[in-house]
């Protein structure tokens, strides 16, 4: 029976943020990030130049900065070593060694992280056959096709049996299988190893298919951190946002949104039958239903209106 | 067992092996020895290839062989002769420091195969990320690749001269002799160890100068080949011995001659530099190649992770 994670409230949080800035001279890459970050699988997602992987670094205590960043439990400027023993890294580059085996490789990455060698071994080829090479393992990583140096790279990751993966753009350069491939064994890793994972990406599919929290970056802090579901509802505009619902009826819908904007209702026409109905203050969605029967409309949809995952993203990074 | 992992309908279902896992509980190697896990890998890689170091290491045990020789028929009488008659050196004993004219050919080789290019594979194939994703300070890297990388080259600056040393303990006639010649061992291991490092450092140092091991190996080769040249021609044209001490395998024989108190007569073949200045030379590659190594990976670690 694998190991089953539960997150507890009195766990610490993976990551505890205490206004941490990072400059590189004048360019302020964090501006004092501050939170407290839970979860089992969590997105952190933000465009180029976002902070992410001044972040990452910061965490690993790869470089100095100003604040407090606690990882497990450990503090990233004192315990570093500590912390990276306990917390696996998927790069999103290439990342071997010349003239290793798949197997030599994963070997020598346990060791490093104070494995002794038979143990080592052991997990090398376990970790190698989960993540998918089997008989392609004794072959050197460099002779490996895209897909197959991504799993390398997953394996080198949870050899050490870290409590925490980083992965960064795991499904970069993927064909559609090889993708669907790797998202199930990130998504079998907390269920079977008890480890919980920091995803990194672009590709905001992956994020929603297999994440369960979003830290979306911009401009060197935190813009949003929750639950996809929060994200979608609106994010730092929800409670703006709890009275609009999503509406479409069978036919009438001009008079429909007439009389909705007659009642106070922002009504925004999304064809062929989509309205999108802003309820004015103190109202709630039963004013639809009063409306609809005022004019025999039949309402067949009715749900809060949520955006896609990339128009919540655009809505959280963007500049509107 | 391959186990089914949950997908949704409509997608390519991928087979989950897992093997058993189970949380490791044990204990982790102190972080401070994490080096020696990168010695290992060094010489155990090294030792892979024909060419990278086993030819070499033939090579090194044919001279051996080809210097114990001489060394095994110069016990001769015609020799004890030429001792009796004020010969400051038994021939036996000069042709251990001798040896070091012809092992720094192979120690060059293996700094080409190996050191010279490694810190530039390792930078062309993002294997820093992977270091220092770990445990693994720049110091614990540029130990474990200095120390792993001496070791190779050691099979052709200490390995031989100090079987041969042994082999001249072993040609003793009698206690009287050993006594001596037991002296001559800590000697050889010292030159060859000095010179194993200093190989090792400088090959390392300029295989850091670019991700092309390539260029970083030619780069080697023209410092050894080409500058240490260039140093002896004006060390023989000014009449400056130790001026031939900033090529490297002269710092090592004119180190090795010194301790031996081996003296090469004027107009005898090429100049070599006095013990002093070999020393010197010897450790100040070994330190400005250390530090240029211990800056260039320092920096590699700070650029280091998640690209951008």
């Amino acid at each position: 029976m694998p190991p089953v994670v539960v997150a507890s409230p009195h766990a610490p949080a993976l990551l505890e943020l205490r206004g941490v800035q990072k400059s590189y001279g004048n360019v302020h890459a964090l501006v004092g990030v501050t939170a407290e970050i839970r979860g089992e699988v969590i997105g952190l997602l933000g465009p180029n130049g976002a902070g992410k992987s001044t972040l990452l670094k910061c965490m690993l205590g790869l470089t100095p900065h100003a604040g407090e960043a606690r990882v497990l439990g450990l503090s990233a400027e004192s315990e570093s070593f500590r912390i990276r023993d306990r917390v696996g890294y998927m790069p999103e580059q290439d990342s071997y060694l010349a003239d290793l085996t798949a197997v030599e490789l994963c070997a020598f990455a346990a060791e490093l992280s104070g494995l002794p060698r038979s143990e080592a071994m052991q997990r090398a080829h376990a970790a190698l056959y989960y993540a998918g090479l089997e008989e392609k393992r004794y072959l050197k990583v460099e002779g490996y096709s895209t897909g197959m140096k991504q799993r390398v790279k997953l394996a080198q990751a949870l050899v050490h049996d870290p409590e925490l993966l980083f992965l960064d753009e795991p499904t970069n350069g993927l064909d559609p299988r090889a993708r669907e491939e790797m998202l199930e064994l990130i998504l079998d890793l907390p269920q079977r190893r008890g480890c919980a994972i920091i995803l990194s990406t672009h590709l905001l599919p992956d994020v929603d298919r297999i994440c369960d929290q979003v830290v979306i970056m911009h401009r060197g802090n935190i813009r949003f951190h929750g639950t996809i579901e929060d994200l979608r509802r609106g994010g730092p505009v929800a409670d703006a946002r709890a009275h609009v619902y999503d509406v479409e009826i069978k036919s009438g819908e001009d008079e429909f949104a007439a009389v909705l904007a007659r009642a106070g209702c922002e009504v925004e026409r999304k064809p062929p039958r989509r309205l999108v109905v802003r309820l004015p203050e103190g109202t709630d969605s039963t004013l639809l239903f009063q409306q609809a029967s005022a004019i025999d409309a039949q309402i067949r949809h009715l749900e809060p209106n949520q955006d896609s995952l990339e128009e919540a993203f655009m809505r959280v990074v963007g500049e509107a | 067992m391959p186990l089914s992992g949950q997908h949704p309908a409509g997608r390519a279902a991928a087979a989950i092996h897992d093997l058993g896992y189970k949380r490791y509980l044990g204990n982790r190697r102190p972080q401070s020895t994490r080096w020696r896990v990168l010695v290992k890998n060094v010489v155990t890689t090294s030792w892979r290839g024909w060419w990278r170091m086993k030819m070499w290491v033939i090579g090194c045990a044919v001279t051996t062989v080809a210097i114990g020789v001489p060394m095994y028929i110069s016990r001769d009488r015609i020799f004890e002769e030429l001792v009796r008659r004020g010969m400051t050196v038994r021939w036996s004993d000069a042709l251990l420091p001798l040896s070091f004219r012809f092992f720094p050919w192979f120690a060059f080789i293996l700094a080409a195969a190996g050191a010279a290019g490694a810190v530039a594979r390792d930078l062309r194939a993002g294997a820093f990320e992977f270091y220092f994703s770990r445990p693994v300070r720049p110091i614990d890297y540029v130990l474990g690749k200095v120390v792993g990388s001496a070791m190779v080259v050691s099979t052709a600056l200490l390995a031989g001269p100090f079987l041969l040393s042994l082999f001249r303990v072993g040609l003793a006639r009698d206690l009287d002799e050993v006594l001596p010649a037991l002296a001559l061992v800590p000697r050889m291991l010292l030159v060859g160890m000095l010179g194993s490092v200093a190989y090792a450092v400088v090959a390392l140092a300029f295989s850091s100068m670019s991700t092309r091991p390539r260029i970083t190996t030619a780069m080697w080769a023209a410092f050894y080949l080409l500058f240490g040249s260039i140093a002896e021609g004006l060390a023989f044209a000014l009449r400056t011995p130790d001026l031939a001490a900033i090529s490297l395998p002269r710092a090592v024989e004119g180190f090795a001659f010194g301790l031996f108190q081996v003296s090469v007569p004027p107009g005898f073949g090429r100049l070599t530099p006095g013990i002093a200045a070999s020393y010197g030379a010897l450790l100040a590659y070994t330190a400005v190649g250390l530090i240029v190594l211990q800056i260039r990976v320092k920096r590699a670690e700070r650029a280091g992770l998640g690209g951008g």
